[in-house]
């Protein structure tokens, strides 16, 4: 089925159809065959219902009661407790969590551009207990800048730098902030949604 | 032609320690790579050399650089399942693994469970494959060519496999959003039964090679090695965080797919010394444990459909994830952003060679060039997966 329709690989960027006006129908939830090892999901809701907002994640309550008005507020990335917070606010809040509460791994160090803001959201971990938690900085598109986090994990120093070069976020204090991937007279930074790519 | 006794004795001694011995050495600056066997693909690493020693090593990233991020956001879900190929090319199973999955965990998809058994099964050969080719490699890279021909005899009876059961042999495109693509053909079971039997006495025949050679352990024992608190820094993982004892593994720890069900049939190795041949160890017993896996995997797979009812269209909702699977590197994860189109917002990819990849400028100084080459041989970089 799904494969009869990924025949071509190389479309042209340029042509691009409008994003959600497809004439398919969908909305039907998938059957699942009974499966005894695992948990009987919910039934998916229909489109035109309004979905019930998730519960909060069990660590939304002790972080907040920690740090409180530290943090700006809480948002929704499914299987994890994402917390929002000042860019200023970020690398004292991730000592005191690297430090205080065994968040040791830095896993994930994602750039998105949200169109009217950029965004930054660092996946933390506790390897002992497999605790794990989002943090997320929201930036002013035109002067994005937040700490560095290289004073507490050395894996932020290349994260940190391809996150610079695709995106164009500045981490203030990192120790060697280049572009990674691009050749250094790259100008632009591709992954920002207003990046121009059918230049040649 | 005789060589001067200056010369040769040069070459073995730091600079400061020829003072007053009548000879002269200064740093040299040379380019390992781009194009170099040793840098298993297109990796630059600008080298400043006193004598036979490192001073710094700064790697120079980029060469393979195919913008996957940014076509991720240009593709439908379907069209962008080829480029996962094409991320580390020596496991392109356990990429397809970490795209469906990611995507199938945003739509509260689930794949039926003969499928599920089915990707685990071509993910364990994909990660002997690429064991294997690690194996062979490191041989070669250190000087012994034999063992690289093994390795690839066997290799090659994996790709068969996966030729009979996709039709591809290095870029799968096995796995589909809420399947895989085919069921195993008639007898294809079978034949990986044979496989299993097959491959206990063939890698005792490689381990008579290699790991008993004197002189391969002396080019790899206490060399590179790092301890557990750097590792962790740097954010390494798979075989180049065990081997420092730490045991982490994500089929473990995080089980996906079906390794829940198989977590008692097999277990992680891990090392002592944080060295380079305990890196090499580890990946040499994690193929055995494979076959456990793969052996217990024949003995549960149910028969069922392979694929889940999809819309034509995959559109998931609205929202936002970060997934990741054990790949024969590392921790493989995605941060998918999906804004309810037809096509991903934003994909991430964290690809475990370039984490891996980012200790090499705190961990080359001080050894010998030769020690690099084992060093950069034992990080088992996919420059397909640095670049992206």
């Amino acid at each position: 089925m799904s494969d009869a329709d990924t025949p071509t690989t190389d479309a042209e960027p340029g042509e691009q159809p409008e994003a959600g006006n497809g004439p398919e129908t969908e909305g039907e939830a998938p059957a699942k065959a009974a499966r005894p090892e695992r948990a009987a999901r919910p039934a998916r809701k229909r489109k035109d219902e309004e979905a019930a907002p998730p519960p909060p994640h069990p660590l939304e309550a002790p972080l907040k009661e920690r740090f409180g008005e530290r943090l700006v507020g809480f948002e929704a990335v499914k299987g994890y407790c994402a917390a929002v917070v000042a860019p200023g606010e970020l690398l004292g809040l991730c000592r005191a969590l690297k430090e205080d509460s065994g968040y040791n791994h830095l896993r994930c160090l994602t750039g998105i551009d949200r169109g009217t803001q950029l965004e930054v959201a660092y996946n933390l971990m506790n390897m002992a207990t497999k605790e794990e938690l989002v943090l997320k900085v929201k930036l002013d598109r035109d002067a994005p800048s937040v700490p560095s986090l290289c004073p507490l994990w050395k894996t932020a120093n290349w994260l940190e730098r391809e996150t610079y070069d695709l995106l164009g976020i500045v981490f203030e204090g990192h120790p060697d902030l280049r572009r990674i991937l691009l050749p250094e007279d790259w100008e632009g930074h591709p992954l920002r949604k207003d990046y121009d790519y059918r230049r040649d | 032609m005789t060589e001067s006794p200056a010369t040769t004795v040069a070459a073995g001694i730091r600079s400061h320690e020829a003072v007053g011995r009548g000879l002269r050495t200064e740093a040299l600056e040379i380019n390992l790579g781009p194009q170099h066997p040793s840098t298993h693909g297109v990796l630059r690493l600008i080298c400043e050399l006193d004598g036979e020693f490192v001073v710094s090593a700064k790697p120079d990233l980029g060469f393979l650089h195919r913008s996957f991020e940014k076509l991720a956001e240009l593709r439908t879900y379907q069209n962008y399942l080829p480029m996962t190929d094409r991320w580390d090319y020596l496991s392109a199973m356990t990429n397809n693994m970490v795209y469906v999955e990611t995507v199938e965990k945003l739509m509260e998809l689930e794949a039926p469970e003969r499928a599920e058994y089915l990707r685990v099964i071509v993910c364990e050969l994909n990660r002997i494959a690429s064991h294997l080719v690690f194996v062979g490699c490191m041989g070669n890279d250190l000087g012994a060519w034999t063992p690289f021909l093994y390795c690839f005899r066997d290799r090659e009876m994996i790709l068969e496999l996966f030729e009979a059961i996709c039709g591809a042999r290095l870029t799968y495109s096995y796995m589909r959003i809420g399947g895989v693509s085919g069921d195993a053909p008639e007898g294809w079971l079978e034949g990986v039964e044979k496989f299993l039997d097959y491959l206990p006495g063939s890698l005792e025949e490689i381990e008579t090679l290699l790991n008993g050679n004197e002189i391969f352990l002396l080019r790899l024992r206490n060399i590179g090695n790092y301890d557990i608190d750097l590792a962790l820094s740097y954010g390494l993982s798979g075989p180049m965080l065990r081997c420092t004892g730490y045991k982490w593994d994500l089929r473990k720890e995080q089980p996906f797919s079906v390794y829940e069900q198989l977590k008692d049939c097999y277990d992680i190795p891990v090392g002592t010394r944080g060295d380079c041949l305990d890196r090499y160890l580890c990946r040499f017993e994690e193929m055995r444990e494979s076959l456990k896996i793969i052996r217990e995997c024949l003995n549960r797979i149910p028969d069922g459909e392979i694929m889940a009812k999809t819309p034509r269209t995959i559109k998931p909702p609205a929202g936002e994830t970060y997934h990741a699977i054990e790949t024969p590197r590392g921790e493989l994860g995605l941060y998918l952003v999906s804004d309810g189109s037809e096509k991903p917002s934003r994909l991430k990819i964290r690809g475990p060679s370039f984490q891996n990849l980012s200790i090499l400028p705190e961990l080359l100084p001080g050894w010998k060039v030769a020690d690099m080459i084992a060093i950069l041989g034992t990080t088992d970089v996919v420059m397909g997966e640095v670049d992206r």
